[in-house]
């Protein structure tokens, strides 16, 4: 019985563990294991300078960088184009003629005789203008003189250039013209030449004025005979010139420098609002190493609005003509700079600016010794240059009153978000600036369609201002953005972001105007509270 | 491979219970040699055992939570999942979990007429792990829930380790036999192993308003020994692991020291305190420290950052003092004390109850159990009820013991519901061994009258 009841217990032992009911363990393996937590991440924190924070809204062209008051400054620089010294000015060929009569009847004398002649000639060199040169340095060009005669008897001459020297002096010229006999003919080249025209044939001063003494001697013979009215006749030609200096009066003549398209590319992220700057300005800064007075004429400077709106500048800078000084005679070689300043004060510029323009058509004249301004000794070398640039500066003591810049952003978080279920961004803004900010995100998708909206909410807190014109505090504020697991999922389709912003100056509806100190800091803290729903199986 | 057999060993070949409660196996006292482990004054009923290798097995695993909330089966879903918010809403102040595999690699009892000598080897690994319901709190709701205050993970220990002991023991009987004092001492030599420092702890605070992080950290020290050689073989010679596991220099000699009383007929008393001893763990040591640090963390400087993820991990490493060491350290052995008093209403039949407690963690839960034990010619069964604490079920266990000729089969569950529908329990253990008995008549009682049945 008891060795019955052994084998019972052993078997029912035995049994027992296949018997077990292990239904919730079968036929089944182990899923997707989910975390879900809820986290809380202090995600960090960027700082803006004033002109980081511009940097934003600019494409690169303009400078931004703090002027003397500390004040950050957007500048955009053209350069416009150059007037050069042999694009100003080219010397004109000089072809000068004439004759000179023996004076003198004689026919077969007894002995040979001989009779001289001589004539100082005076030439005016022919100009396009006014101009009226004392002397020109030659780089090039040639020097050519014919002479003929038809007296009956051998001549022999002599050409005595008093108004051109080449690189040995003076230049001279001798020969013969024998009767019956062929012309004479003869060239010098100019490379390194002078032309003297300042001096008239009485030896008084005087400009362009070119000097030649002829003398010539006939020799009769028994078997000659001349008359008073027979002649030698002569030509001779400066041509193909180029200078290397230029001294006298180049009149007055316009020079080129041009007209530039200046793109403001700063102002195209803005749309609707009001901006207006306090004291913008444009210089025009020349640079002038030619030997006159410049006379300078802003023909045309106008605002391009993005909506292809056209404000010409106005005012007295505009009405009268503004003078680039020149280098004087002993400063010959350098330049000197001429800044003309157009401001708020003898302009409309800052109603210009004030409609956010997206670029500056800019038109300027010059002309030489303009009739405004004294006149000076002039002198021009090849290597003269009328440098000029512009500068459009915009010192950002402004008023800003509901202006809205949009700026897209790349979005390339989506698929980081399949985990997420919903997302809470808390952003802190500590604010030195007196500019505080409104921000809408537009989430697109590739086709550019708005899919999903973080309503308009604010952002940043403008701080106050003190009488000094700084903010004497820093702003704090505190903004949620939530977004729904449904929002999640239409955002995962995005790829851009197009951030609106619409911005405010301290007391904009007064009027006031706030200065945007280099020094002052906009912070934002970024956490985040993510809840997400994590399959650590990686499914 | 190398790895893979050793993890096959940790799992496989050390299976043999003989630690944590095993309330139910104790029962089975003088009838299984091995129960020594447990009691080393308990002498076994015959002259000779001889353990059969590697057939000495089983597994205990309890913990604070049932299984099916530790794998949990959502609505509608046909996997298993691990639900941190299930185990959160069943998470106490201080939770355990409890894993114990040992092996009775050998075991020959030899009984004298006093006594009994014994000689053993076993191969133990344990994993204790003490966790508070922050540290659930958190991994079930990150800090989410928490902003504005601290997630505290004190409370969290874990400790994990595997050694092999080598061992003698004797128990002799005084008092004509009431009395009954046994001790074992044996070389204990550690394997692997891994714990936090005592007093590690560190806390999670999430600033209300801009969410930073304060995080304080105490005592942040996590001792290792054996394990970079386990996970990162590649690093050492073929054989360089398995000969660690043959023997170091992670050696001690440890007791196990019990006694049994018997005041009155009817009443024994036994106590015992197992595992006495520690480790100075000197070889393949690594100690990963962190300095005592609070630190705030706030964020990234955004400003040009491009690989995010790695500036984060960066700047929040970067608040910590952080090194590896090897440094010698010592772990006390997780000594077990057992205390059992026992009733015989017969001299075969026995109401125990018996108090366990481990000092594997600090704080661990003692069990109890309320056993019933009936003694037949060649076996033994017994029932028991088993109770930790308010949070767990209380358990039916069973256990027997058999001596069918020289081949003695044993088998004990603390839990035997656990059978049916496993998922509704937190507790699970099953032994069973076999070994060799030799020499029963010598010692067994000669019956006053005649039994005519078996005659």
């Amino acid at each position: 019985m008891k060795r019955f009841l052994l084998a019972c217990l052993v078997c029912a032992t035995i049994t027992a563990v296949p018997s077990c009911d292990l239904k919730y363990f079968e036929s089944t393996e182990f899923g997707d294991i989910i975390f879900d937590p809820s986290l809380a991440i202090p995600v960090g924190s960027i700082t803006y300078t004033v002109a980081e924070l511009f940097e934003e809204l600019n494409e690169g062209g303009a400078v931004i960088a703090p002027n003397a008051e500390d004040v950050v400054t957007l500048t955009f620089t053209e350069t416009l184009q150059s007037q050069s010294a042999s694009g100003f000015l080219t010397v004109l060929d000089q072809n000068f003629g004439s004759s000179l009569a023996s004076g003198t009847n004689l026919s077969n004398p007894p002995i040979a005789t001989t009779i001289s002649v001589s004539e100082l000639y005076s030439f005016d060199l022919s100009q396009t203008g006014d101009e009226a040169y004392d002397s020109i340095l030659f780089s090039a060009g040639s020097f050519d003189f014919t002479a003929s005669s038809d007296i009956g008897a051998d001549v022999d001459f002599t050409a005595s250039f008093i108004s051109l020297e080449d690189a040995a002096g003076q230049i001279v010229m001798n020969g013969s013209l024998p009767s019956g006999g062929a012309a004479f003919s003869q060239s010098a080249s100019l490379v390194n030449g002078k032309g003297l025209f300042h001096l008239d044939d009485q030896g008084n001063p005087s400009s362009s004025k070119f000097l030649v003494r002829i003398e010539y001697t006939i020799s009769v013979g028994p078997t000659n005979s001349i008359t008073a009215d027979q002649r030698v006749s002569f030509n001779l030609g400066i041509n193909n010139t180029t200078f290397q200096t230029i001294y006298g009066n180049v009149g007055n003549q316009a020079l080129n420098v041009g007209e530039q398209d200046i793109s403001l590319d700063f102002f195209s992220t803005f749309d609707g609002g009001n901006i207006t700057f306090a004291d913008p300005t444009i210089r025009f800064i020349f640079d002038n190493s030619f030997g006159f007075p410049l006379g300078i004429d802003f023909q045309q400077i106008t605002a391009v609005s993005g909506s292809g709106t056209n404000i010409p500048l106005q005012g007295a800078v505009v009405d009268n003509l503004q003078v680039v000084n020149a280098p004087t005679i002993t400063q010959q070689g350098d330049f000197v700079r001429t800044e003309i300043e157009i401001n708020a004060g003898n302009s409309n510029i800052a109603d210009l600016l004030s409609s956010k323009p997206t670029r500056f058509l800019v038109n300027v004249g010059a002309e030489s010794n303009p009739t405004n301004v004294p006149a000076a000794y002039n002198f021009i070398d090849i290597s003269n240059i009328l440098d000029a640039s512009v500068e459009i500066e915009v010192p950002l003591e402004l008023n800003i009153n509901g202006l809205t810049a949009e700026e897209v952003v790349n979005f390339t978080s989506g698929a980081d978000l399949s985990d997420a279920t919903r997302l809470l961004f808390r952003v802190i803004a500590e604010n030195e600036l007196p500019l505080g900010g409104r921000v809408e995100l537009q989430f697109r998708d590739g086709s550019g369609n708005v899919i999903y909206t973080v309503d308009d909410r604010p952002a940043f807190t403008a701080a106050s201002v003190g009488l000094d014109g700084r903010t004497n505090e820093v702003a704090m504020s505190t903004v949620d953005i939530l977004i729904p697991e449904e929002g999640i999922r239409i955002i995962e389709n995005a790829t851009t972001i197009n951030v609106v912003a619409t911005l405010s100056t301290t007391d904009a509806q007064s009027g006031a105007s706030v200065k945007l100190f280099n020094d002052y800091e906009l912070r934002f803290q970024l956490a985040v509270q993510a809840d997400a729903r994590v399959n650590l199986n990686g499914n | 491979m190398e790895k893979l057999l050793t993890i096959a060993l940790l799992v496989f070949g050390f299976s043999s219970i003989n630690a944590q409660g095993y309330m139910s196996f104790y029962q089975l006292r003088d009838i299984v040699p091995q129960t020594q482990g447990l009691q080393p004054a308990f002498i076994p009923d015959n002259s000779l055992t001889i353990s059969m290798p590697a057939l000495n097995a089983g597994v205990l695993i309890q913990g604070d939570v049932k299984l099916q909330e530790l794998f949990s089966r959502p609505n509608g879903q046909a996997g298993l999942t691990v639900d941190f918010d299930l185990l959160n809403s069943v998470a106490q102040a201080q939770n355990f979990l409890n894993l114990d595999i040992t092996s009775n690699i050998f075991h020959l009892g030899l009984r004298t007429k006093y006594g009994a000598f014994s000689l053993f080897a076993n191969a133990r690994a344990t994993v204790d792990f003490s966790y508070g319901k922050g540290l659930m709190e958190f991994l079930a709701n990150g800090n989410g829930n928490s902003i504005g205050s601290t997630i505290d993970f004190a409370g969290t220990q874990m400790r994990m380790e595997a050694y092999q002991e080598v061992g003698i023991g004797y128990a002799n009987t005084f008092l004509d036999e009431r009395l009954t004092v046994g001790a074992r001492a044996k070389l204990v030599t550690g394997i692997f192993h891994g714990s936090f420092a005592d007093g590690a702890t560190a806390s999670l605070t999430t600033a209300s308003d801009d969410f930073a992080w304060q995080i304080a950290v105490q005592n942040g020290t996590a001792n290792t020994a054996g394990l970079d050689l386990l996970f990162n073989s590649d690093d050492y010679a073929d054989d360089a692991l398995t000969t660690y596991m043959m023997g170091n220099e992670n050696q001690t000699l440890a007791f196990d020291l019990g006694a049994k009383f018997k005041p009155l007929k009817w009443l024994e008393i036994e106590a015992s305190v197992n595992d006495i001893g520690s480790i100075n763990w000197k070889e393949q040591v690594r100690n990963y420290n962190t300095a005592d640090t609070v630190a705030t963390f706030s964020g990234l400087n955004l400003d040009g950052l491009q690989e995010a993820g790695d500036a984060f991990q960066d700047s929040l490493g970067g608040k910590f003092n952080s090194n590896e060491t090897r440094e010698a350290f010592t772990t006390n052995l997780p000594t077990r004390v057992y205390l059992t008093a026992s009733a015989y209403l017969t001299e075969r039949d026995r109401f125990s109850l018996t108090y366990f407690q481990s000092s594997a963690l600090d704080n661990l839960p003692a069990n109890y159990a309320l056993a019933f034990n009936h003694r037949f010619d060649k076996f033994v069964i017994g029932v028991l009820g088993t109770f930790r604490r308010s949070n767990n079920e209380t358990n039916i266990g069973a256990n027997l013991g058999t001596n069918i000729g020289p081949v003695q089969l044993y088998m004990a569950l603390d839990n035997v519901l656990v059978l049916n529908k496993p998922e509704q329990y937190s507790k699970a253990d099953f032994r069973f061994g076999l070994n060799l008995m030799f020499g029963y008549k010598k010692w067994s009682k000669k019956p006053k009258v005649a039994d005519l049945d078996a005659l």
